[in-house]
């Protein structure tokens, strides 16, 4: 019997694709596929793939799940994602106002803060595959304190069996047990094998110790004074400096007549005022800095690197592992440009705060403005330009007669400032092209020598000229208890606009 | 800055209903002299003009009938709030739900209470005021019979049993050492958090499904319910259109309702997590299981998955099937062939057995002892369900090639080709493609893979027309009806 019936409506018919917004993986298959395949045999290839790109096969034929298929970034990429959707959210004034009626606010910074502890803990395992992949030894694996043997802890008969050229990742794979609270992350030393079995077996060796205040650019012999002092919450730090050691593996039967380090430490260290004559050198219980020689490197090249100061939480796990520079003995490090600076940059490195913009509901204003007000702008004009009516920059000999001052407002320099104290005349510059598009971290000023301290860069230091454009963009100067200022808009070099404030 | 609309809120059981949207407006008219309709039934005024039959095809002919006589161009509007809608709350489970009959309004009408049903853009109905106590019996009568059904279909304790033992197995913990472990707290910033909730390892309890609002009204595009997703701690909401509800009486099962059930609980589909896999699915799956309705299968639209995997590891064409059994004569006129529709019927059902083992002893034990792993998975191959396409391959042997023998043999000897076109592959996945403006501007700033709830209308709309339907959707309109809809957790009982 057959009936017919009127449909209004659209059935979706079982269709071979979703289309979508990105490719897909299985989409991507099918049309590579195409050519080689029937549709039929494409599907049960497509199938296939899956297994044998994410899935072992055991002694009896049987599938399983491969949890180190994909690699430790994926899954630290998947949770990025997911903090930035919680951030979307958030930042939306409009879902905000939803997520707040429906009291999701907290349980979605609940969430954030585990995301966020996850985030960490992958990211150390990043850290700790980079580490030991620039050394050139295999990554530690993670293990947890169980009893019975288990796949993931090499036992049991899950063994992975196939091989496939895809799989070949090795030590970047993702281990579940990193997500474990339980493995402890603080045992994980950032050390190579081949130093820790050197001082084993006690043919790891120091070569010197090395101070240096960077201030004043001095290296002093003072490690015995250091070692002698118990710190004190009460002690003022006055001077930061550096320690810088360095250690050897040396081993008998192997001539080795080089005098390169294969390990380099930097400690911060304090120079702590007591009292009037007392001075005391103190240093931090760890190197902010390790650096090590790879197995195939012929100096230290590997930075292992720990931004947190003693009294913050992630103190003793390093946060960053690179390889800029390259040193053979501790001198290196502050008689080499690069070298000093890679040194600087970490000492003073300031962790980019995460913060969002939580957004306020808009304030309403109400403001009446009648036609017809009264207009006032404070500024004259002119079109030859004002001038400082007297000479106040001194003859070459006495050119250096000025201080500089620099202002930092929010990561950005609003000024050099050169003042000629002599007349009380102050000429406002703007930073040059390529120094004022970045975003600064702070800004000195020693003499005329400006340091700036770009955000993510290495610091810049030089004399403040090689930052200024030429021509100031304002003149500020005294006449008859009058403060003037000047300013040139267009960089023409003509002010053409003024300004008298009564003192 | 008004994005991820539908990235947070929003998910949706979308079957049908999409092809009367070229049907133009029906103008409104209301009758001068109104007339209260005496319904001497004991069921709501809903489900007078409807069966429920036992039968399958009976019951794909009445749901047909049903869609066939909604006024669909109505559907393009939100109900609009206001405080006359009747509300009641009712405690299940020890916890309270509220819920608001939006559609409904309770008025006075010659010095007598009544009830006037009045849902956007269709003429309004006016009943006694006892009709609201019969709606009010029927909907907490149906959470009811949803929350039961959901324990009785997926066994939440042996999930959890199946979770814990593989946790066991992988990592080599001795049962109770695991529950200890799982039990331990940490401090992350200020709070304490459990290693299961970092983890995000779940825990079934039976109010965990119940919503804390269930709105009652008609939504736009004939869509038939939907739900907050959210987190633990927070209100969640359950939309649920009358249309939604009346299918459920024919279909003789609160099915609608129990998909959104499905999202409701954040135990299982919490933020963000949920959107980096086929809940849709995962709801969709449940209902399935429930024996009656295998017939899902054939057009669900987020079943998708499942007909493919069925297709590749029993050698059911669900498409071939459909077409022997329906054939369309024009556009809209189709006619059934009863004899393959029974022939089909046992099959169908016999697949749908063989899923709801699958379901639970494979998809949730496997997905929640490792969903970050599976996101991750997803996320890489830019694909919600490629998890499930994976766990069907270690479950099944395939048999699309003639056999399991067959396919194997084939599969064995192309290894090598397959894995190129593999590398290939995954090298393609994630690459973006167009997508239609409207849709950009309202989500831009969220990640394009995988695709599943934030960008349901891409795949949910047929192809063709997906672009047309979500640029005509009123966004603006929805996130006004959104706002007022949860504007009723301020006033507390004032509505
Ligand atoms: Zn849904």
């Amino acid at each position: 019997m057959r009936r017919k019936l009127t449909l209004l409506l659209l059935i979706i018919l079982p269709s071979t694709l979703l289309v979508g917004c990105a490719t897909q993986y299985d989409e991507a298959f099918f049309e590579e596929a195409k050519n080689k395949f029937t549709p039929e045999e494409s599907l049960a290839a497509y199938y296939y793939s899956l297994l044998l790109l994410f899935a072992f096969q055991d002694d009896k034929g049987m599938w399983h799940a491969d949890y180190r298929a994909l690699t430790n970034r994926d899954v630290l990429a998947t949770v990025n994602s997911m903090l930035s959707d919680i951030d979307n959210i958030l930042k939306s004034k409009f879902w905000l106002r939803l997520v707040r009626r429906l009291e999701l606010e907290q349980p979605l910074l609940r969430k954030e803060a585990i995301l966020r502890y996850i985030r960490e803990r992958l990211a150390f395992r990043e850290l700790m595959i980079k580490f030991y992949k620039l050394i050139g030894e295999a990554v530690p694996e993670l293990k947890l304190e169980t009893n019975n043997p288990a796949y993931l802890n090499g036992g049991g008969s899950y063994k992975p069996t196939l091989k496939s050229t895809l799989r070949e990742e090795g030590s970047e794979k993702f281990d579940p047990l990193i997500l474990w609270p339980t493995v402890d992350l603080r045992k994980f030393k950032f050390v190579p094998t081949y130093i820790s079995e050197a001082k084993r077996e006690g043919k790891l060796y120091k070569l010197g110790d090395l101070f240096l205040f960077d201030e004043e650019k001095e290296v002093k012999s003072l490690y015995e004074i250091a070692k002698n002092q118990t710190p004190s919450e009460k002690l003022e730090k006055v001077r930061e400096g550096y320690l810088i050691r360095a250690f050897k593996v040396i081993d008998p039967e192997i001539p080795n007549k080089k005098q390169v380090a294969d390990v380099i430490e930097v400690f911060r260290v304090f120079e702590i005022k007591l009292d009037q004559e007392t001075l005391i050198y103190q240093r931090e219980p760890q190197p902010f800095m390790i650096g090590y020689r790879g197995l195939k490197s012929r100096s230290v090249n590997v930075w292992v690197i720990d931004i947190d100061r003693p009294e913050e939480t992630g103190y003793g796990i390093p946060n960053e592992v690179v390889t800029q520079v390259n040193i053979k003995v501790p001198r290196d490090l502050i008689t080499k440009e690069v070298q000093y600076a890679f040194l600087i940059k970490y000492s003073r490195y300031e962790k980019p705060k995460e913060k969002r913009e939580i957004p306020e509901e808009t304030e309403i204003k109400l403001e009446i403005v009648r036609a017809g007000g009264i207009k006032v702008d404070p500024w004259e004009y002119s079109e030859e330009g004002f001038k400082v009516p007297f000479v106040y920059k001194e003859k070459e000999q006495e050119e250096w007669k000025f201080r500089v001052g620099v202002k930092l407002e929010e990561g950005k320099i609003l000024y050099v400032e050169k003042i000629w104290y002599r007349k009380g005349v102050r000429e406002k510059f703007n930073l040059k092209e390529e120094f004022a598009q970045k975003e600064y971290l702070d800004a000195k000023v020693t003499n005329k020598i400006l340091t700036l301290h770009p955000k993510g860069e290495f610091s810049i230091e030089g004399h403040v000229d090689l930052f200024i454009k030429p021509l100031p963009f304002e003149i500020t100067y005294e006449v008859e208890n009058n403060l003037v200022i000047i300013r040139d808009e267009n960089e023409d070099g003509i002010f053409e606009k003024r300004r008298v404030i009564a003192k | 800055m008004l994005k991820q609309s539908f990235k947070f809120a929003i998910t949706i059981l979308f079957i049908l209903a999409i092809g009367g949207l070229s049907v133009p407006p029906e103008p409104v008219q209301f009758t001068s002299s109104p007339q209260v309709f005496y319904n001497p039934s004991n069921l709501p005024h809903l489900f007078l003009d409807l069966r429920a039959p036992k039968e399958t095809l009976e019951r794909i002919i009445e749901v047909n009938n049903l869609f066939s006589s909604y006024l669909i161009p109505s559907a393009r509007r939100f109900g609009k709030f206001s405080n006359l809608h009747p509300s009641f709350r009712f405690v299940l489970e020890d916890k309270e739900v509220k819920v608001l009959f939006l559609d409904w309004i309770e008025l006075e009408l010659r010095g007598e209470k009544v009830l006037k049903y009045n849902p956007p853009n269709q003429l309004p109905q006016l009943f006694p005021q006892n009709e609201l106590e019969k709606l009010k019996r029927k909907l907490t009568q149906d959470i009811k019979i949803a929350l039961n059904e959901l324990w009785k279909i997926l066994e939440p304790e042996n999930i959890e049993a199946s979770i814990l033992d593989k946790l066991v197995k992988i990592y080599g913990f001795e049962k109770r050492k695991l529950l200890e472990e799982l039990d331990k707290e940490i401090q992350i910033e200020n709070y304490q958090v459990k290693v299961r909730e970092i983890l995000q390892i779940p825990k079934f309890e039976k109010k965990d499904f119940l919503p804390d609002l269930i709105i009652v009204g008609e939504l736009p595009f004939g869509i038939l319910g939907a739900a907050t997703l959210s987190l633990e701690g927070a209100k969640r909401v359950v939309f649920y259109s009358p249309l939604g509800w009346r299918f459920d009486f024919i279909m003789g099962k609160p099915y609608i309702l129990m998909h959104e059930l499905v999202h409701a609980n954040t135990q299982i589909q919490a933020l963000p997590l949920v959107y980096y896999f086929h809940a849709e699915m995962f709801a969709e799956l449940s209902m399935l299981m429930a024996d009656i309705y295998p017939f899902e299968l054939f057009f669900h639209g987020y079943l998708e998955p499942v007909r493919r995997a069925v297709w590749n590891y029993f050698s059911f064409d669900v498409r071939e099937a459909a077409k022997q059994i329906f054939s369309f004569s024009t556009a809209r006129v189709y006619t059934i062939d009863e004899e393959k529709f029974r022939k089909f019927h046992i099959m169908v059902q016999e697949i749908a057995k063989e899923l709801k083992r699958f379901v639970k002893e494979r998809l949730y034990p496997e997905f929640y002892s490792h969903p970050l792993y599976w996101v991750a998975f997803n996320t890489k191959l830019c694909q919600s369900y490629a998890f499930f396409d994976l766990f069907m391959g270690l479950e099944y042997e395939p048999t699309i090639l003639d056999g399991a023998e067959n396919t194997k043999k084939f599969l064995l000897k192309h290894e090598k080709v397959i894995l190129e076109i593999a590398k290939k592959a995954l090298k393609k996945a994630g690459e973006k493609k167009e997508t239609p403006e409207k849709l950009e501007e309202e989500l831009s700033g969220f990640s394009f893979c995988p695709q599943d709830l934030v960008w349901w209308p891409v795949h949910v709309f047929p192809p063709g027309k997906a672009k047309e339907l979500i640029n005509s959707l009123s966004w603006q309109e929805l996130k006004l009806f959104l706002e007022e809809a949860f504007n009723l957790f301020e006033g507390g009982d004032s509505r």
